[in-house]
C-alpha cells in the first residue's frame, strides 16, 4: 500500500516539473528557431526589396537587423513590441521611427532570451542597426538607466538615438514587474556607413573613375 | 509521520516551496557582471537639450464669470523670474476654440499697462523695439484659435509680472444640457510632413517648440511645448466660477476635476460659486462644469443685445421644438456608416481605452438594414472591408474583434484616412441605393498640426455625407474637431473620461438615428439690414440649439425662424421686447464673421482674393479689438527697466503631460524562467519524497512497528 502511494506521488510531481521545465524550454527554443527563420526572411527581404513573412501565419515582420559585436549578438528585430513579436525576436516600438529616419528608435527585448546580453552592455559599446532598404547605422552606448515603464516620454523631435529596453531586475522570475532597464545609444557618424562602403567599393572597382 | 498520508504530505511540500522560491525569485542584484552604481534611477525623457537658464515659473488664475449663456472669462497668469538675471518669458497656452480674446492688461506691482490691438507684424515689432529698449512689454499673439502664445519681456530678477487676458465665449448647449471648459494643456500635436531647411542648411525654427518647421505645418516650431515631466505640475491653475445661469439649475458637476461649492454667502438666488479643489489636482485635463435646466419642458430661448457705434448687435440661442410627430421610428431612413478610428501615439493609455469603448457600443448598436466600414489609422490606414457591409450578426463580430485587437502606436496621417472615408466608402453602389443617410464617425484626440489641410479636403469632398467627430482624451484639440464637424455638416461630441462613453454614445447615435431640420433660415426686415453668422444655418439633429450672432441698423420688432424637417415645416416667432442688454455682443459676433472670413481665406487659391480677405479680418478685429490670426494685442510700459548692459535670456515654458498620454515600455520578462523553477522544484519535491520514504521505511523495517 505505502510502495504504491509513494510510486503514485513520485510520478505525477516527474510529470508536472516535466511539464513545466518543457514549457520553460519551449519559450527559448521559440525564441531560438524563429531567430534562424527570421534571419532567412530578412535575406530574402534584402535581395527581394519586399517585405518578407518569416513563416506564413506571422502577424509580424523583420524590419532591422541588430548588431552587438563585442557580444556577439546579431539578431532580426521585428515589427512592434506587442507579446507575439516578443517571443520570436526584439520589437521596434510602432509609436517610434523606422531605421534610418531622424528620431527616436525604441526596441525591446525579452530580458531571458533575445536581450540577456543587455545586462553585459557597457558605455561605450558599438550597436548596430541595419535597416530594411539597405543602411547600415552605427551607435554608440552613451548612458543606462533604470526606469518605470509607464514614465517614458518620447518627444517627437529631431533628436536621433537608439534605445534598448528590457526588463528589470535582470533575473528576477517575476512577471508583470514595473522596471525596465534602458540602454541609450547615439549615433557615431553622421554619414551612414553604408555610403561610405559603397564609396570605397566603387573606388576599388572602377578605380580612376 | 507516514508518507501513505497524503495530506501531510501536501502541507510538507508547501512549506519547502514558500521555502525555495524565496530564494530563486528574489535578489536581483546578483546576476551580471555589470557595476550598477552606473544606473540612475529616474524618469527618462528625450528631447532636444535646451533651457540651461532658469525659466520664468508660471502659475494661472482662471476666473469664468457666467451670466446666462454667456462666459466672460479672465485669465491671470503670474510669471515669476526666480533667478537674478532679465529674462524674456514665452508661453503657448490653450483657450477655447470658440474664445473672442478682446483684452490683454500687463500688471507689474501697481502700474497697469492696457494692451492695445495691432496688425501682427507691427504689434512683433513694437514688441521687439520695448524688448531691445528695456521697456517691460507683453505680446499676445494666436497660433490657431485655440492656441495661443504669450511673450512676456525684461522680468527684472526675482519680480513677478502678471498678464491679464480676457476673452468671450458662449456657454455650450446641447441635449439641454450646458457646459463651459477650461482647457489646461496641449496634447502634443503630430507633426506630418519634411522639415524645411534655410539657406545655411539648417531645419528651420520659427518659435521655440521642438519641432522644425515643415512643408505641411510652416509653424510647426511655434506650437510644440516643450512637456513637463511625468507627475510634474509646472503651470498650476486655479479657477472660479461665477455661474449666474437664469433659471433653476439641477445636476451641476465638474467632470474631471474635484470642485468646491460655495453658495451660502451669494444673497441672489439661482447664483453659484464654483472653486477648484486645489489639492491634488494637476492641470493636465480640460476642466469642464456642466448643468441642466431644473424644467426642461420648455426649449431653452436666449436672445440678447448690445448697442453699440450706432449699430445693434444681437446672439441667439435656441433649441427648435420639433413636432413629436417628426419623431417617429417609420421615417427612418438605412443608413451607411462609416467609423474613423485614430490609433496613433498621442491615443495611447486611457485615449484609446475610451474610443475602442465608444467604437464597440456604436458597432453593437447598428441595425441589419444599415451598413459600414471602419478605418483604423496612425502612420497608415487600414481598412476593414473593402467597400461598406450590410451590418449583419456576423460582420458585426468581424468589426468587434478587429476593434479589440487595436492598440495605439505610430503617427498621425490623418489625411489619408480621412480621404478614404470621404471617398472610396460607396464603392459599388447602385444608383437606386442612393437614398441611404451617409454618416461619417470619426473618433481621434485631434492632436495634429495640419489642421486647415484637413478643412479643405472635408469642404472639397463631403457630398452628401455627413461628419461627425468625437474627441477622445483628457485635453483634445476641440477647435479641430468643432470645425471638421461644422465643415463636415455633422456635430461634435466630447468624451472626456471613461464613466461617460455610454452616455454621450448613446446620445450622439439617438441624434444620427433622428430626424433632421435642414433649411433653417433667419428672416428680418430688409430695413434692418442684418448680417448674421453662421451665414449657412447648420442642419440640426435633435437636441442642438441654434446660435447665431447678428448685427442689425436699429432693432426689429420681431424675428422669424424657419426650417424643414423630414416630416413638417418648422416655424419660430421670437419678439424682440425688453431683451437683455449685454457687453460684448458685437465681439462675439466679429469672432463669427472672422471664422467665416477665415473659411473662405482657406479656401481661396487666389492669392489678390487671399489678401482682401486678410485685410477684412485685420480691419474688423481692428475695429472690434479681437485678436485672430493676423492681429495682436501688446502692451508696452514707458519707462525703460532694464540697462542695455544688463542681459536677458529667452525662455520656453512648459505645457504640462495630458493625463494618460504616456507611451509605456512592454513587458519584456517571459515565464521561461518561472517554469524552469517551477518544473525543478516539483523534481526536488519529487526526489525527497522518495528519499523520506526510503528513509521511512527502511526505519520501519529495522525498529519493526
Amino acid at each position: 500500500m505505502a510502495l504504491r502511494w509513494r510510486n503514485w506521488i513520485i510520478g505525477v510531481l516527474l510529470l508536472l516539473g516535466a511539464t513545466q521545465v518543457a514549457q520553460g524550454s519551449w519559450i527559448h527554443v521559440k525564441a531560438l528557431v524563429a531567430q534562424q527563420l527570421l534571419q532567412q526572411a530578412w535575406l530574402r527581404g534584402q535581395q527581394s526589396g519586399l517585405i518578407e513573412k518569416p513563416w506564413p501565419w506571422a502577424d509580424t515582420h523583420p524590419v532591422a537587423r541588430l548588431q552587438v559585436p563585442r557580444l556577439g549578438i546579431d539578431q532580426i528585430v521585428l515589427e512592434g513590441n506587442h507579446g507575439q513579436a516578443l517571443a520570436f525576436g526584439p520589437g521596434l516600438a510602432s509609436e517610434s521611427v523606422m531605421p534610418g529616419t531622424e528620431g527616436v528608435m525604441l526596441i525591446s527585448g525579452h530580458r531571458d532570451t533575445h536581450f540577456r546580453f543587455m545586462r553585459n552592455l557597457r558605455v561605450g559599446d558599438q550597436v548596430r542597426v541595419d535597416s530594411i532598404s539597405g543602411e547600415h547605422l552605427a551607435y554608440r552606448v552613451t548612458d543606462t538607466r533604470v526606469v518605470n515603464a509607464h514614465d517614458l516620454y518620447l518627444q517627437s523631435d529631431n533628436t536621433h538615438k537608439l534605445l534598448l529596453a528590457t526588463c528589470w531586475p535582470f533575473n528576477s522570475a517575476v512577471l508583470g514587474g514595473q522596471w525596465r532597464f534602458v540602454v541609450i545609444a547615439e549615433p557615431v557618424l553622421p554619414v551612414t556607413v553604408a555610403r561610405v562602403a559603397f564609396v570605397a567599393k566603387r573606388g576599388g572597382l572602377y578605380g580612376g573613375y | 509521520m507516514n508518507c501513505t498520508n497524503p495530506m501531510r504530505f501536501w502541507i510538507w511540500a508547501w512549506a519547502l516551496s514558500l521555502f525555495v522560491s524565496a530564494h530563486a525569485v528574489s535578489d536581483p542584484e546578483v546576476a551580471g557582471n555589470r557595476d550598477f552604481s552606473q544606473i540612475k534611477s529616474g524618469t527618462l525623457f528625450i528631447r532636444n537639450a535646451q533651457q540651461a537658464s532658469l525659466a520664468p515659473l508660471l502659475n494661472t488664475d482662471v476666473q469664468l464669470q457666467v451670466s446666462g449663456v454667456i462666459v466672460r472669462a479672465k485669465v491671470i497668469q503670474h510669471f515669476q523670474n526666480p533667478g537674478s538675471d532679465w529674462v524674456e518669458g514665452t508661453y503657448l497656452f490653450p483657450l477655447p476654440e470658440n474664445a473672442a480674446v478682446d483684452h490683454m492688461r500687463l500688471r507689474v506691482g501697481k502700474r497697469t499697462i492696457e494692451g492695445v490691438i495691432k496688425e501682427k507684424e507691427q504689434a512683433k515689432r513694437v514688441y521687439s523695439k520695448a524688448k531691445r529698449e528695456g521697456k517691460r512689454a507683453t505680446l499676445l499673439t494666436q497660433e490657431r484659435p485655440n492656441m495661443f502664445t504669450v511673450v512676456v519681456a525684461n522680468i527684472g530678477p526675482n519680480e513677478t509680472v502678471r498678464v491679464e487676458i480676457e476673452y468671450q465665449q458662449p456657454v455650450h448647449l446641447d441635449n439641454a444640457e450646458f457646459s463651459v471648459r477650461f482647457p489646461m494643456t496641449i496634447t502634443p500635436r503630430y507633426i506630418p510632413g519634411a522639415s524645411l531647411i534655410d539657406a545655411a542648411g539648417q531645419a528651420r525654427f520659427t518659435g521655440p517648440g521642438t519641432t522644425p518647421n515643415t512643408d505641411q505645418v510652416p509653424d510647426a516650431s511655434q506650437i510644440t511645448p516643450m512637456m513637463s515631466g511625468i507627475g510634474e505640475n509646472t503651470n498650476p491653475i486655479n479657477i472660479e466660477v461665477d455661474l449666474l445661469p437664469g433659471f433653476d439649475i439641477e445636476g451641476l458637476e465638474s467632470l474631471n476635476h474635484r470642485v468646491k461649492q460655495q453658495s451660502g454667502e451669494m444673497r441672489e438666488e439661482h447664483r453659484y460659486r464654483i472653486v477648484l479643489d486645489s489639492t491634488g489636482h494637476d492641470s493636465d485635463s480640460d476642466f469642464v462644469l456642466r448643468w441642466r435646466a431644473a424644467s426642461t419642458t420648455e426649449p431653452y430661448v436666449a436672445l440678447y443685445t448690445q448697442e453699440w457705434q450706432g449699430n445693434y448687435y444681437s446672439m441667439l440661442m435656441l433649441t427648435p421644438q420639433m413636432q413629436p410627430s417628426a419623431v417617429s421610428d417609420d421615417t427612418d431612413l438605412p443608413r451607411d456608416l462609416v467609423f474613423v478610428i485614430d490609433v496613433s501615439g498621442s491615443m495611447g493609455g486611457e485615449s484609446i481605452r475610451q474610443a475602442k469603448q465608444a467604437l464597440e457600443m456604436a458597432i453593437k448598436r447598428l441595425q441589419p438594414r444599415d451598413r459600414f466600414n471602419l478605418i483604423a489609422f496612425s502612420s497608415h490606414t487600414r481598412t476593414l472591408f473593402h467597400s461598406v457591409q450590410p451590418a449583419s450578426k456576423a460582420m458585426r463580430a468581424r468589426a468587434i474583434s478587429f476593434v479589440r485587437a487595436l492598440s495605439a502606436g505610430g503617427g498621425t496621417e490623418m489625411y489619408p484616412a480621412l480621404d478614404a472615408a470621404l471617398t472610396q466608402r460607396f464603392a459599388g453602389m447602385s444608383g437606386g441605393q442612393l437614398n441611404r443617410l451617409r454618416q461619417i464617425v470619426f473618433l481621434t484626440d485631434g492632436a495634429v498640426g495640419n489642421e486647415d489641410q484637413l478643412f479643405e479636403l472635408i469642404e472639397r469632398k463631403l457630398d452628401n455625407s455627413r461628419l461627425f467627430t468625437i474627441g477622445i482624451g483628457s485635453s483634445p484639440n476641440s477647435y479641430f474637431m468643432s470645425k471638421a464637424a461644422d465643415s463636415g455638416r455633422g456635430s461634435f461630441t466630447h468624451i472626456g473620461s471613461m464613466n461617460i462613453v455610454a452616455e454621450r454614445m448613446t446620445e450622439l447615435f439617438s441624434k444620427l438615428e433622428s430626424p433632421i431640420l435642414t433649411d433653417l433660415k433667419l428672416s428680418i426686415p430688409e430695413q434692418f439690414d442684418a448680417e448674421f453668422y453662421p451665414r449657412q444655418i447648420p442642419d440640426l439633429y435633435q437636441g442642438e440649439p441654434v446660435v447665431l450672432a447678428f448685427k442689425t441698423k436699429g432693432l426689429p420688432e420681431k424675428l422669424q425662424l424657419s426650417g424643414i424637417s423630414e416630416t413638417a415645416d418648422f416655424s419660430q416667432t421670437l419678439k424682440f421686447e425688453d431683451v437683455e442688454q449685454r457687453k460684448g455682443i458685437n465681439v462675439l459676433w466679429a469672432r463669427r464673421k472672422t471664422d467665416a472670413l477665415m473659411g473662405r481665406y482657406r479656401a481661396s487659391y487666389e492669392q489678390q482674393q487671399k489678401i482682401t480677405l486678410k485685410q477684412a479680418v485685420v480691419d474688423l478685429s481692428l475695429e472690434h479689438h479681437l485678436v485672430s490670426r493676423f492681429t495682436s494685442l501688446v502692451a508696452v510700459d514707458k519707462t525703460p527697466v532694464r540697462r542695455p548692459s544688463e542681459p536677458q535670456s529667452s525662455n520656453a515654458l512648459k505645457n504640462n503631460l495630458p493625463k494618460g498620454g504616456k507611451i509605456g515600455l512592454p513587458q519584456t520578462a517571459t515565464a521561461a524562467q518561472l517554469s524552469f523553477i517551477k518544473g525543478l522544484f516539483v523534481w526536488v519535491v519529487a526526489l525527497l519524497v522518495y528519499l523520506y520514504c526510503r528513509w521511512h521505511g527502511r526505519h520501519r523495517v529495522r525498529y519493526g512497528s
